[in-house]
């Protein structure tokens, strides 16, 4: 089953994009800010990482850096959750480490999509069944 | 500040769909309708919410050009997959039609996007069973390249009376129109408010039955006008000028490259630069800003350069600023009778200009006063600075920070605006009065939302405006090392000296 680390401070956001990623047959593990998300991505082994902008404590960009810097987690695609679409929100974002970014509100099956485009074929097909 | 208003209805639009997908599963369909009902109008809520902040942006003047580089026909392709669904929903369909090579473009893409997105949304709104075009051409023009974006529909159309009320906010052709077709009514006044920010414009032509066509043309390159970005625009990371620790430099000079040329070369020795293109508006910079070196060219339109030095030097609370001459007219005798403390030649020497401003350069001082009533947020950004090699002094809140400040003079200081006792306004206001106090730089990390009198108020006192969450702390703490230290190299390396060479 493939493992989402969601790192979202703002409850409701995480309590029902978990749930529908959940209902959507994903395994999610939820973290609710910067550090506690760095610290999850090092021993949950997730296969990707929805990462929250704005988070407390570490902010977004940080988290990712720190992620990409830290040779004990292997290289996992994360995609950025940014508050809304700003121009240079995606240069900032990738330049950080993310793979690809998403700007608040979730459009769930757009989501969806870009989560599978970045796992590995297998992981993808596993989790539509 | 937006994002507050976005979160809850991102929840509320979020758990309407996730009911939606559940009540489904267990087979409720009649409930269905009415969760529809409360997830459109959040998202219309939401979409209003934009545009109104777009809108209250535009008119307080505090939207910014983010000009990037990029291929036009990338622009299109992404526009039209975005915009798919919506044109295929009542049976039209969308062809993208473009003359020859449309080649880059360096403008606002996101606006470009929102502009080409919201027209060929209305036109699927406003036509059914027909056909949607998007056509764009490079053209030249005025010296310059133009793309012309061109929205066409096989729609319903307008009379004229409809077209000439069509850019009013909330002006829909007919107060019906939204119920029936949706929208927020503020789609065209924001597309028009855009295309006139991106230096270019909008138009269209409709008859009733016939169809509409709106027309964008923009310039290729969007030019920033360097004057009033420099003036007005918010800073953000990265792109404004750092308020140098080496002080404040006003440079005076018609010609833009000259400008440019002299921001990129001070700033690059630690000088914080802002610019005047004409003698009167760098009177009048030099009364607001109080800067600590002006350097101003001789001829000029409006008022030539001796007026501005002769003016400088009589009124008392600018005759202390050292002015240096910087012009092609040799004439430094004048130039010293007025009052000049120095007198350079163009094309300018970089390493005269360097040594020349060694002498008004403001020692270093690394140590940094961090004001915020939040001591968690403090101690992390005290943390951060520390890693820096910055020394740091805290304080929660405005009348603590002058304390500190009193003890000893920070390099510079990082402002929170809301807290208790004495809040940010009342601090900057303090520090200000006292001259001595003037040039510390202060960046205020702020969440408040700003209104534009506020906004206007800080920007006379403060280097730079950051938003708490649009920053990234570290980044900002490597910036603020930089802007404390004095620049070390004696020397710019070679590279750096041919690049400023072309100045004439």
């Amino acid at each position: 089953m493939t493992r989402i680390l969601l790192v979202e401070d703002h409850e409701e956001i995480w309590d029902f994009l978990s749930r529908r990623l959940q209902r959507r047959g994903y395994e999610v593990i939820l973290a609710h800010d910067g550090q506690d998300g760095v610290d999850k991505a090092k021993v949950a082994a997730p296969d990707i990482v929805l990462l929250d902008m704005n988070l407390p404590i570490l902010d977004g960009w940080t988290a990712a850096r720190t992620i990409r810097a830290d040779p004990s987690i292997p290289r996992i695609p994360i995609i950025a959750l940014t508050a809304h679409a700003m121009s240079g929100d995606r240069e900032k974002t990738l330049a950080a480490g993310c793979d690809d970014y998403h700007a608040k509100p979730v459009d769930f099956s757009r989501l969806l999509g870009q989560i599978e485009a970045l796992l590995p074929a297998p992981a993808a097909e596993a989790a539509a069944q | 500040m937006s994002h507050e208003l976005r979160t809850p209805l991102s929840a509320v639009i979020g758990y309407a769909e996730m009911l939606e997908e559940e009540v489904e599963d267990l087979g409720q369909e009649h409930l269905l309708s009415d969760l529809k009902k409360i997830e459109g109008n959040a998202r219309h809520l939401l979409s209003l919410i934009n545009d109104v902040l777009d809108l209250s942006k535009i008119e307080a003047e505090r939207m910014d050009i983010f000009a990037e580089s990029f291929e036009t026909r990338t622009v299109i392709d992404e526009v039209a997959s975005t915009v798919g669904s919506l044109v295929a929903k009542k049976n039209n369909r969308l062809v993208v039609d473009s003359e020859g090579d449309l080649g880059a473009m360096h403008t606002d893409q996101v606006k470009l996007r929102q502009c080409l997105i919201n027209l060929l949304s209305n036109a699927s709104k406003f036509t059914e069973n027909g056909t949607i075009t998007l056509r764009a051409r490079r053209a030249a023009g005025d010296g310059r390249d133009w793309i012309t974006f061109e929205v066409s529909d096989t729609g319903i159309g307008m009379t004229q009376e409809q077209v000439g009320r069509l850019f009013e906010r909330f002006a829909q052709a007919d107060s019906s129109t939204t119920r029936k077709f949706g929208g927020t009514g503020l789609g065209l006044a924001i597309t028009r408010a855009f295309c006139r920010l991106l230096g270019g414009d909008i138009g269209v032509r409709s008859e009733p039955g016939e169809g509409t066509v709106f027309t964008i043309r923009l310039p290729a390159e969007v030019e920033t006008p360097p004057d009033e970005a420099e003036l007005t625009a918010p800073a953000t990371i990265g792109e404004a000028t750092p308020h140098g620790a080496a002080g404040l430099v006003l440079a005076i000079d018609d010609d833009p490259h000259a400008r440019e040329l002299m921001m990129r070369f001070l700033s690059k020795e630690g000088f914080a630069v802002r610019t005047a293109a004409d003698g009167l508006s760098g009177l009048e910079m030099a009364r607001m800003l109080k800067p600590d070196v002006i350097l101003l060219d001789v001829t000029m339109p409006k008022m030539d350069g001796w007026t501005v030095l002769t003016e400088l030097k009589a009124d008392p609370e600018l005759t202390d600023i050292p002015v240096i001459m910087i012009t092609i007219i040799d004439e430094h005798s004048l130039g010293f009778a007025l009052g000049a403390s120095d007198y350079l030649l163009k094309p300018v020497e970089w390493t005269k200009l360097k040594s020349v401003m060694t002498r008004y350069r403001t020692p270093d001082n690394s140590l940094v006063l961090a004001v915020d009533d939040d001591e968690d947020a403090l101690q992390r950004t005290a943390t951060l600075l520390e890693r820096e090699g910055l020394d740091v002094v805290t304080a929660v809140n405005g009348q603590e920070g002058l304390e500190r400040v009193a003890v000893q003079k920070p390099g510079l200081i990082l402002l929170d605006l809301v807290m208790p006792v004495m809040d940010g306004f009342g601090f900057l206001n303090a520090l200000r009065s006292r001259p001595e106090w003037r040039d510390i730089p202060v960046l205020v990390l702020t969440s408040k939302d700003l209104t534009r009198e506020e906004f206007e108020r800080l920007q006379g006192q403060t280097s730079r405006i950051l938003m708490k969450g649009d920053v990234d702390l570290r980044e900002l703490a490597g910036q603020i090392r930089v802007m404390t230290r004095k620049t070390a190299s004696e020397a710019l390396p070679a590279g750096q000296e041919s690049e400023l060479e072309p100045i004439r």
